[in-house]
């Protein structure tokens, strides 16, 4: 995508944009957080679609001889009261986890940026109807809100993705207003009406690609915060239900056993800390990669419920 | 013009935009009468020069002209027809305008190709297949095809603007409102940008608005022209009669204060003679709205409006004393 | 400035209205019938069916529901728990008091080591020191409430028994056992809340301490300790105090998240409880308080603003 095999001299001095899909990747590989995030998080989308199959164990089934039984040979990282293997299990709660957070992701990205964009271009009674709306949900913090939204839908998987969506919906739907706003008044979009184009199709063809990339940097920032917060429900109880293996409902468990068993505890704990931090670091990547001014000192306190 | 009987391409009627702006710390609003009662019409294949200052209500009557907004009252109607019937029949009608902005890159999204956005109005209207019309329209304007590939921030100045011409051009439309198209170019970019633009409406027998402060330009490319002032035609006529001859005292001032490389006019010109700065729109001068910097003013002027009135040959004029100053002014010249 | 202040106090209003009006929606959005759990299975008839919905006041339309809970609920009547038994207002009235303690201890803490922290971090920002504490922060930041809960656990069981086997006591009871009961909790839900304030302050701090007024400050020959403490630390207080504010979500979200951990009878805890019992009464209550105090104290600290910011005054 260079310049320089043009014969306009006008042109020729014009540096090449380098924004284009292949490059990213690049780019992102060549950033040192970037490829570790992204070796992190490949490792454990890996184990979360193939786990069943790499798992020693079934992840369900329980070894009645060896209840309780500390890290070995047979068992690497030890089993639980069931007898249940802690690797496979914390291999198969890994499904869960990536699973959240992808989903939860994405649903708060759709509905955010829909609501964000729809604001920002209507204007008007639309705006402060939804921009109002959005700011009463914005109140209140990510866990209770969180919590809430579980107690009225119900305890599942989904329904655990639902409700942290909901919660961060918000965001992207003020980063997608504010995107829209900062082009809203652009000529093109004039020239566009003009020339006939349906509203519908404006905001996809010159909207959504003005505010795809802060809200893509958005997503990834958010998938680790997304993943804890899952983590904390299910904790809580209001994650998905046993006997599936998930990580924070191990925890929960596992605190009863502390004493006597605390690998039940540790891996777990690993395994949640390694995939919020491949999350978080390939989150800053990407957002280092797609908006290079960016110079934030550190994490968003936010990760830490 | 319309002297054979036949209906104008387009007709304006009394066109009326307010607005309603709250000033800042201000209990209510006020009303922003940009435009405020325009009557024009275009014949086909004819170019309609439009002439004021900043604020004189110029790029919000392009605006109306090509239906981006509403008009507060009146009505636009071309092939006598009105652009703003509602349904298919009304957008159909409004989608025969297209428009030049003043900002070359403007009208392109920097993020698409020149090409995605020359050939957007013949997608809106549903052609498939553009490329062909896209290298054919490029080519007319005087561009490399290959240019097509390039985003606009890759292009010259001189080359978006032939690029946005592309665009308007490319759906066939049967006006085109250049809003200062061509003033923020290099002079001799302006230069070229007119003449292409006289070439293209030779070929396609577009219709053109063109709308600038820039007189110079104007005379050069009008076949008509109109003065506005604070939202109001002060002064319609024949290009030639304007140029020589123009009547309204703001119009005079307009031509005096015109740089042209004429040495015999640079020595005559002197001070402009208006004084003050231009009123504001939301609250104009009573009567004439140029009894405030005139200066021909009287108290006439102060209490009754003048109303367009016809000095000769279809030039129009709304001054009370508008032969009075031309009179004046040639004696000026003439002594020189 | 008065106007601005009435001005907060409607929208606060407003809000809370609002916020009510939401969490009434969602308790009645509850699934389980309440009148069924009241009445039990085994052979209910129609008409007792009926008495208990009436007597619960089921049969209103729900806005006229909503407005009779309203008013009994800014009376102090939260009606009675049909799990417990008890009323909602019983139980509200001795978890609250935990909660706020936890609360209070927490914020104490925080701000009496991390700010001072905080200071010390910016003052030698960039050395090893503040490298150090900078790395320290990462992880618990990183790290979710809970998670550092159970490691403390694990701490606790191997190194510190004696804090970590004990129950909730009272301070009534004994004060003792109580401070030793609260340590653990306090502990986890003060760890990233420090880390959070610290960092804060040293990014104000740093923030502040590059203005030209403090160069001018030190080259008149103020000295040092003198510039970082008053003058700096005081400018860079505003956005500090608003920080403290949105500790406050993390520190309501951490508090259930503790109170479960150590099972802490506090109204984290109730509305967990509340919550798998399917007890709307107690669910809707203590979602209430917990927003409530929520935006109140959020209100709050957003006055306070341009107390300690002059410039802001003139709104």
């Amino acid at each position: 995508m260079t310049v320089n095999s043009t014969s306009d001299p006008a042109t020729a001095a014009l540096p090449p944009r380098q924004t284009r899909r292949p490059q990213f990747l690049d780019h992102l590989m060549r950033h040192k957080g970037g490829a570790f995030g992204l070796g992190i998080m490949m490792l454990f989308v890996l184990l979360a679609v193939f786990g069943r199959l790499i798992a020693p164990y079934d992840p369900n089934a329980s070894d009645y001889l060896s209840l309780l039984a500390p890290p070995s040979g047979e068992h690497w990282f030890g089993t639980d009261e069931l007898g249940r293997d802690t690797l496979s299990r914390v291999i198969d709660g890994s499904r869960i986890a990536v699973a959240v957070a992808f989903l939860s992701v994405s649903i708060a990205m759709a509905v955010g940026v829909v609501i964000g964009v729809i604001a920002g271009y209507f204007g008007g009674l639309i705006d402060a109807v939804l921009n109002r709306s959005q700011d009463v949900l914005f109140a209140f913090p990510t866990l209770l809100l969180a919590i809430i939204l579980v107690a009225v839908l119900g305890p599942g998987l989904f329904n655990a993705s639902l409700a942290i969506a909901i919660v961060y919906s918000p965001r992207f739907a003020r980063m997608a207003r504010a995107s829209t706003l900062s082009i809203q008044t652009s000529e093109y979009l004039d020239a566009a009406r003009l020339a006939g184009v349906s509203t519908p199709t404006i905001l996809i063809r010159h909207i959504l690609p003005n505010v795809l990339p802060p809200v893509i940097v958005l997503a990834a920032l958010s998938m680790s915060t997304a993943q804890l917060a899952y983590a904390s429900l299910s904790f809580l109880g209001l994650g998905v239900s046993p006997p599936q293996a998930d990580w924070g409902s191990m925890l929960s468990k596992g605190r009863d056993f502390i004493t006597i068993a605390p690998w039940l505890v540790i891996w777990p704990t690993v395994a949640l800390v390694m995939l919020m931090l491949a999350f978080n670091v390939l989150g800053d990547a990407i957002r280092d990669v797609l908006d290079p001014s960016h110079s934030g000192p550190g994490k968003s306190p936010e990760t830490v419920v | 013009m319309a002297t054979d009987g036949t209906t104008p391409l387009l007709q304006v009627e009394n066109l009326k935009k307010q607005f309603h702006v709250r000033m800042r710390g201000a209990r209510e609003n006020r009303l922003l009468r940009a435009v405020d009662g325009v009557s024009l019409h275009l014949e086909a294949g004819e170019t309609l020069g439009i002439v004021g200052e900043s604020g004189c209500g110029k790029s919000t009557l392009a605006r109306l002209i090509v239906g981006l907004e509403g008009p507060s009252d009146g009505r636009i109607l071309i092939d006598g027809e009105d652009i703003w019937a509602p349904g298919a029949a009304g957008r159909a009608r409004r989608r025969k305008f297209q428009m030049v902005f003043q900002n070359p890159a403007g009208s392109m999204n920097p993020r698409r190709t020149v090409g995605a956005s020359v050939a957007e109005p013949l997608q809106a209207k549903g052609v498939r297949n553009t490329a062909e019309a896209v290298e054919r329209m490029l080519t007319l304007v005087g561009l490399d095809p290959a240019l097509a590939t390039r985003k606009p921030h890759q292009l010259s100045g001189g080359q978006q603007q032939r690029a946005s011409i592309a665009r308007a051009l490319i759906a066939d439309p049967a006006i085109v409102v250049h809003d200062e198209s061509i003033a923020s170019l290099d002079i001799s970019l302006q230069a070229q940008i007119l003449n292409l633009l006289l070439d293209l409406q030779q070929d396609l027998g577009t219709s053109y608005i063109f709308i600038s402060h820039d007189l110079a330009a104007v005379q050069a490319i009008s076949h008509r022209v109109i003065v506005m002032y604070l939202g109001e035609v002060v002064e319609a006529s024949d290009s030639t009669a304007f140029a020589s001859r123009p009547l309204h005292p703001y119009s005079i001032a307009l031509r005096t204060a015109t740089l042209l490389p004429d040495p015999a006019h640079e020595r005559g010109r002197g001070d402009t003679a208006l004084r003050g700065d231009v009123p504001s729109p939301m609250n104009p001068p009573s009567g004439c709205r140029f009894h405030t910097r005139c200066p021909l003013a009287t108290d006439l002027c102060l209490q009754q409006k003048p109303l367009l009135r016809d000095a000769g040959g279809g030039h129009l004029v709304a001054c009370h004393y508008a032969e009075a100053e031309t009179q004046a002014a040639e004696t000026a010249e003439e002594a020189l | 400035m008065f106007r601005m202040i009435v001005t907060r106090l409607i929208g606060v209003f407003f809000v809370l209205l609002a916020v009510s009006a939401l969490v009434f929606a969602f308790g009645a959005l509850i699934p389980g019938d309440l009148t069924s759990v009241i009445v039990g299975q085994e052979g209910a008839t129609e008409e007792q069916f009926e008495a208990v919905r009436q007597k619960l006041g089921l049969d209103k339309p729900l806005p006229v529901q909503y407005v009779n809970w309203l008013v009994n609920a800014l009376q102090g009547d939260f009606g009675t728990s049909p799990i417990t038994g008890r009323t909602v207002a019983t139980d509200l009235m001795q978890q609250i008091p935990v909660s706020i303690e936890l609360a209070l201890l927490t914020l104490l803490v925080s701000t009496v080591i991390g700010l001072p922290a905080g200071v010390i971090a910016a003052v030698h920002a960039n050395k090893r020191l503040d490298v150090l504490i900078r790395m320290s922060l990462l992880f618990t930041f990183s790290v979710p409430i809970f998670v550092i809960g159970i490691l403390l656990l694990l701490v606790g069981s191997r190194w510190a028994p004696d804090l970590f086997r004990v129950s909730y006591t009272p301070w009534g009871e004994d004060p003792v056992m109580h401070i030793r009961s609260m340590a653990m909790p306090l502990l986890t839900i003060a760890f990233p809340i420090t880390a959070m304030t610290m960092q804060m302050t040293r990014g104000a701090m740093l923030e502040v301490l590059h203005n030209p007024y403090i160069v001018t400050a030190r080259a008149v020959g103020v000295r040092e300790k003198r510039i970082q403490y008053l003058h700096a630390l005081r400018n860079a207080l505003p956005p500090i105090v608003t920080f403290i504010g949105f500790q406050l979500g993390i520190l309501l979200g951490g508090l259930i998240v503790v109170e479960q951990i150590f099972s802490l009878p506090g109204l984290g805890r109730g509305m967990l409880e509340a919550i798998n019992t399917r007890d709307y009464p107690m669910v809707t209550a203590t979602t209430l308080v917990f927003a409530t105090a929520f935006v109140i104290i959020n209100a709050l600290v957003d006055m306070l603003y341009p107390l300690l910011d002059p410039r802001q005054r003139g709104r």
